[in-house]
Formats: structure tokens, C-alpha cells, sequence
């Protein structure tokens, strides 16, 4: 779905700061979790839907927000996301550098984050979902695993590890609820484990490696340096 | 130092049921022949849904195997996981004490609370919730095995005034233990005057501080019962007369064992919680320094590794002893990698060129 090309991985990290996160996680009806992933990768039991929105109402790159559907997986020995579906909103020109040095890409709009007393509701075309009577809890217990979104290169398909970094001033967590999920390729969030609204610092990594999808990264893994 | 064995049961794929009745059956002919060499305990987890890596789901029924065929050893729980939705309070009580009776007071308890989502999203658990469920059972359990009619209002289950039955056959009960990986569960082992049965690898230097930190805090332990301060930590092994077919064989082994460790879904990953701050059986230093290596970098072994020659091992295991250690518990294979035969040619070795070093 509208897979970016990597032209410039990126050589430098780029901070964007009072960033709203919103990540809301289910669990995957039936054991088909691995068909959603290239042959280099590993499923998790059982596999992990988690819908991750992103917002940044101003600073280097304006107002951006990036919503992305993931599949846990393993690379190796290292928990990893396959981002399997996404869409970006944000100026032309910003969506296009998040998409040649990140591979940040999807369909263009149809994103939102809304904020009320009892929920906070993320949405983009592919699905809706809130979370539920937020609470606080502590900054530190949320994870944020380290994304691979896939590429065209000249080489190729590849998937490029986005190791995001986020430092949250505060988060709550809430009960998942999926109001809308388009689920015609099979893939089916069913049994919510948890979601988590946050504000924060969210760091988009220099990269470091590119992964080739169809081997194990001990044979498929590349410097990104070599791309630049 | 005291030894054991530490069973997993893992299997390979595709998990045929011939694959696990080979498992179950080659852990017990090492069982039996560990009680006839002098090893000191049988240790079995208990894990649910975690395919591959363990399926050990029912140890009560395994270690009651082992229990009917050796004579000696000790058969241990590594762990009872104690949480409601799992295992009832009294359930664990029951099921214990026949064991002790039918194993002729050689039981162990070792008490856990579950690391993966895997596991605790399979029984609907609230994740915030296990650390006091744990507390209630450390604290109920003794009180069962006592004899004494007791009733109880808990956070996760409930008993009007009864007596729980058999009693165990140990006085005042069989030995308490709390599975280790986290940091600071060490502390709340020597806070209940329970032993610390470390299932994590750790190195040298954080088992020393952890041990020194238990052994001080013990001394002024609120006891839930009879008091068992002890501390084990958990290796590998495989012992060779040849040091470079022991770093193969034993090597991949362990090499196995931690990839398919890696592919477990941890609570942490999955839900949010000040209640799980470890990667299960990583250290957190240990996780955060995988991360910064490139995708296809490997692991290397853990310092104090028991595979290599039986010159080698001693040393490592002097170097445990020398921390202040009461006991090593040993995974013998993963994933069958390791053929039957070497398995137990490597205990034979181990209990004749090692074990009696540390043998008064």
C-alpha cells in the first residue's frame, strides 16, 4: 500500500517535541498472524495488532500526523513491528522527506486525534479507535518497539528498522475499543490487550539498517550508511 | 554448592505428539539417572501456550513421575505459577501436599506469577494485579499446610473456614521459594523469609549484589512460614573431556534456548504496567545492550557458563561459590538439540570429575 522509496536514509535524528501518541494494541484472531509477514520475519504467539497514531502539532516539519497499523514480529532475537498499513497527513514536501529517509508513508490524509473527559479517539482510513476512561501511569512502563516499514529501493523491496524513540511527560492508559477496522485482508484485531494516550518527545532515529524482507537479518541486514 | 536439573521441556517443531512423549521421556530417564549421581534436585516450570519453548503445563504430573521413580532427589516446582485465574490457592495447597506425601517429604515449592502476555492474556489476567495475588499465596499457603481451618477474603479469591487436606509431609512445610528475574523480587523473597530460586541469567557481579542484598535482608524477614534462606541460580550445562565439542555442542544448545526465549511475547510489550519492568528472563541491561548491536549480531554466552571441559566448569562454579550461592540449577537441553546420549554422558562426567570438588 503505497510503499515510499528510501532515496536518503536518514543520516541524523530529528526531535519532535509535544508530540501526542496514541498506541492501542489487540490481539489477532487466529493463529494466521505469520501470513501477514515476509519470510525473514518471525510471528509472535500470539500476534499483536497495534495501531499507532502519531501527532505533532507544530515544530520542524508543522502540523503532522502519521497513523500506522503494526504486526508484532521478531527479527532474529529483537521484538520488531511490521508497519502493515499507513497514512500521513502533512505538507507535501514534509511527507515527502519522512517518506524517502524513514520510509514514512501510506495514504495521503483522513487522519485525526480527539481528545475528551472520558476518551481519547485516533482514526485514520483504515480504522478508529479510542481509548477508554484514560488513567494515569507511569512514563517508563509504556513500550515502544522498534518499527520496519517497508520500502522500494534500487535493489528492491526492503524494510527499513525505525527505531523510535518517544520520552513522554505524561500518559494514561485506557481501555481499547475499536469502533472501525477494515479488515479485508484478513488481518483481524479482535481481543483488546491495552491502549495508551501520551504527550511527549518523539525522536525519529537516524537510520541504521535496512533489512532485506525475505532473508534472516544475520544474512539480509544492511548499513544504511551504504544508501546515503 | 547444591546441584539440579532444571526442566523447560521444550520441543522442537512441529510439535508432533511424538515429539513431546520423547521429551517428557528422555527429561525423565535424566531425572532418574540424576538421583543416582548425587544431583540434589529436579526442578520443572510451569508454562501455558508457549509453543516450543515450553510444554510444561502440568509439572505437578511430571514431578510426580519423577517422584515414583528416584529415591533420593528432591522434585521441585520451578515454578507454581500463583495466580487465580491459573491455579487456586487451594488447589496449589492440595496438589502440593499429596506430592510431598506421595514423594516422601523431597518437595520443593517454588512460587511465580507468570512473565508473558502470552500466558496471562490466555487466562484474562489484569497484569497490575499478579504481585498481590502472589503476596496472598506466599502468605496462605503455610497457613494451609498447617492443618488449621482458615478462612479468607483476598483480592482474587475468596474461602469461608475450612481445612485444607493432606498436610504436607515436611514440618512445617515443604521449602518456599520465589522464581528471580526481576530486580528487587529478591528483596520481597528475603522480605518473607522465602529463598530466592534465580531463573534468569545474570552475571557475577549482579548476582553478588543481589545475594549480599538478600542474605542482609533476611535477617529481619517477617517469616510466612518456615524460613528458607537460600539462593540458586540457573546455568547451563554441558561437560566434554574435549573443551572446543563442549563450546559446539554446547554452545548452539544455549544459543537455541535464548533465540527461542526471544520469541516469547513478554507482558511488557504487550501491556503497560509498572507491574512488569523486566524482559523475562533478560536482565534489562542485558536487553537494552541487544538492542544496540546490528539485527544479525549473535548473543554471546553468559559469563560463569557451565559447558566446556570439567577443569573449565570448576572454575566457573568455584567463582558461584565464592559469591555466596547455596545452589546451580542446570538446563540440560533445548529443543532436543543435544542427542540423548551426550546428555547423559555429560551428567556421568559432570558428577564424576566436578561435582565432588564441592562435595565435603
Amino acid at each position: 500500500v503505497n510503499v515510499p522509496h528510501l532515496h536518503r536514509p536518514a543520516p541524523e535524528q530529528l526531535v519532535l517535541e509535544g508530540a501526542q501518541v496514541v498506541q492501542a494494541t489487540f490481539e489477532h484472531a487466529g493463529s494466521s498472524g505469520g501470513s501477514f509477514l515476509p519470510p525473514g520475519l518471525v510471528p509472535t504467539i500470539p500476534t499483536l495488532v497495534t495501531l499507532l497514531v502519531i501527532h505533532v502539532p507544530d515544530g520542524p516539519l508543522g502540523t503532522v500526523t502519521v497513523a500506522q497499523v503494526r504486526v508484532s514480529c521478531r527479527s532474529g532475537s529483537r521484538a520488531r513491528a511490521l508497519v502493515v498499513d499507513a497514512s500521513i497527513d502533512a505538507a507535501p514536501a514534509v511527507a515527502a522527506r519522512l517518506a524517502e529517509a524513514w520510509g514514512i508513508g501510506g495514504t495521503r490524509g483522513g487522519t485525526s486525534l480527539t481528545r475528551s473527559y472520558h476518551q481519547v479517539v485516533a482514526s485514520s482510513p483504515r480504522f478508529e479507535v479510542a481509548v477508554v476512561r484514560p488513567h494515569p501511569i507511569g512514563v517508563h512502563d509504556v513500550q515502544y518497539v522498534a518499527g520496519l516499514h517497508p520500502v522500494l529501493t534500487g535493489d528492491g523491496p526492503r524494510l527499513v528498522q525505525v527505531e523510535l524513540r518517544v520520552e513522554l511527560d505524561r500518559v494514561e492508559r485506557g481501555r481499547p475499543v475499536l469502533h472501525r477496522f477494515e479488515r479485508s485482508d484478513g488481518l483481524d484485531p479482535r481481543s483488546p490487550v491495552a491502549a495508551t494516550s501520551g504527550v511527549g518527545t518523539v525522536t525519529l532515529p537516524a537510520v541504521r539498517f535496512v533489512l532485506h524482507p525475505d532473508l534472516p537479518p544475520h544474512l539480509g541486514t544492511e548499513p544504511a550508511g551504504a544508501r546515503a | 554448592v547444591r546441584f539440579g536439573i532444571f526442566f523447560e521441556l521444550s520441543v522442537p517443531p512441529p510439535y508432533s505428539g511424538a515429539d513431546e512423549q520423547l521429551v517428557y521421556a528422555n527429561a525423565l530417564e535424566q531425572a532418574v539417572l540424576a538421583d543416582e549421581l548425587g544431583f540434589d534436585w529436579v526442578w520443572s516450570v510451569e508454562h501455558h501456550f508457549l509453543e516450543g519453548y515450553s510444554h510444561c503445563s502440568a509439572p505437578e504430573v511430571f514431578l510426580t513421575a519423577v517422584a515414583a521413580r528416584t529415591s533420593r532427589i528432591r522434585v521441585g516446582h520451578g515454578a507454581v505459577v500463583c495466580v487465580p485465574e491459573m491455579n487456586h490457592p487451594v488447589r496449589v495447597a492440595e496438589r502440593a501436599a499429596a506430592l510431598d506425601i506421595v514423594s516422601g517429604g523431597r518437595l520443593d515449592v517454588g512460587t511465580a506469577r507468570s512473565s508473558t502476555w502470552t500466558e496471562l492474556g490466555g487466562f484474562a489476567v489484569d497484569p497490575d494485579l499478579t504481585k498481590q495475588t502472589w503476596d496472598e499465596y506466599v502468605h496462605v499457603l503455610p497457613r494451609m499446610w498447617s492443618g488449621e481451618a482458615l478462612s479468607w477474603e483476598g483480592i482474587g479469591w475468596r474461602m469461608p473456614e475450612r481445612r485444607v487436606l493432606p498436610m504436607p509431609v515436611q514440618r512445617p512445610h515443604p521449602p518456599l521459594w520465589v522464581t528471580v528475574t526481576t530486580p528487587g523480587t529478591e528483596l520481597d523473597a528475603a522480605d518473607r523469609g522465602i529463598g530466592c530460586l534465580g531463573v534468569a541469567a545474570v552475571t557475577f557481579a549482579e548476582q553478588e549484589r543481589r545475594t549480599a542484598e538478600y542474605r542482609r535482608r533476611i535477617q529481619l524477614c517477617d517469616p510466612v512460614g518456615g524460613v528458607n534462606d537460600s539462593v540458586t541460580t540457573q546455568n547451563f550445562l554441558y561437560c566434554h573431556e574435549d573443551l572446543d565439542r563442549a563450546a559446539e555442542v554446547g554452545g548452539r544448545m544455549a544459543a537455541r534456548f535464548a533465540l527461542a526465549n526471544s520469541h516469547l511475547l513478554w507482558t511488557r510489550e504487550a501491556y503497560p504496567t509498572s507491574a512488569y519492568q523486566s524482559l523475562g528472563n533478560l536482565a534489562p541491561s542485558a536487553a537494552a545492550k541487544r538492542e544496540t548491536g546490528a539485527p544479525g549480531d549473535r548473543a554471546p554466552l553468559p559469563e560463569g557458563v557451565a559447558i566446556g571441559d570439567p577443569a573449565r566448569i570448576v572454575d566457573d562454579i568455584r567463582r558461584w561459590e565464592g559469591i555466596g550461592i547455596d545452589g546451580i540449577n542446570f538446563m540440560l537441553n533445548a529443543l532436543e538439540d543435544v542427542p540423548q546420549e551426550d546428555v547423559l554422558a555429560s551428567l556421568r562426567l559432570f558428577a564424576a570429575e566436578v561435582m565432588p570438588k564441592f562435595r565435603p
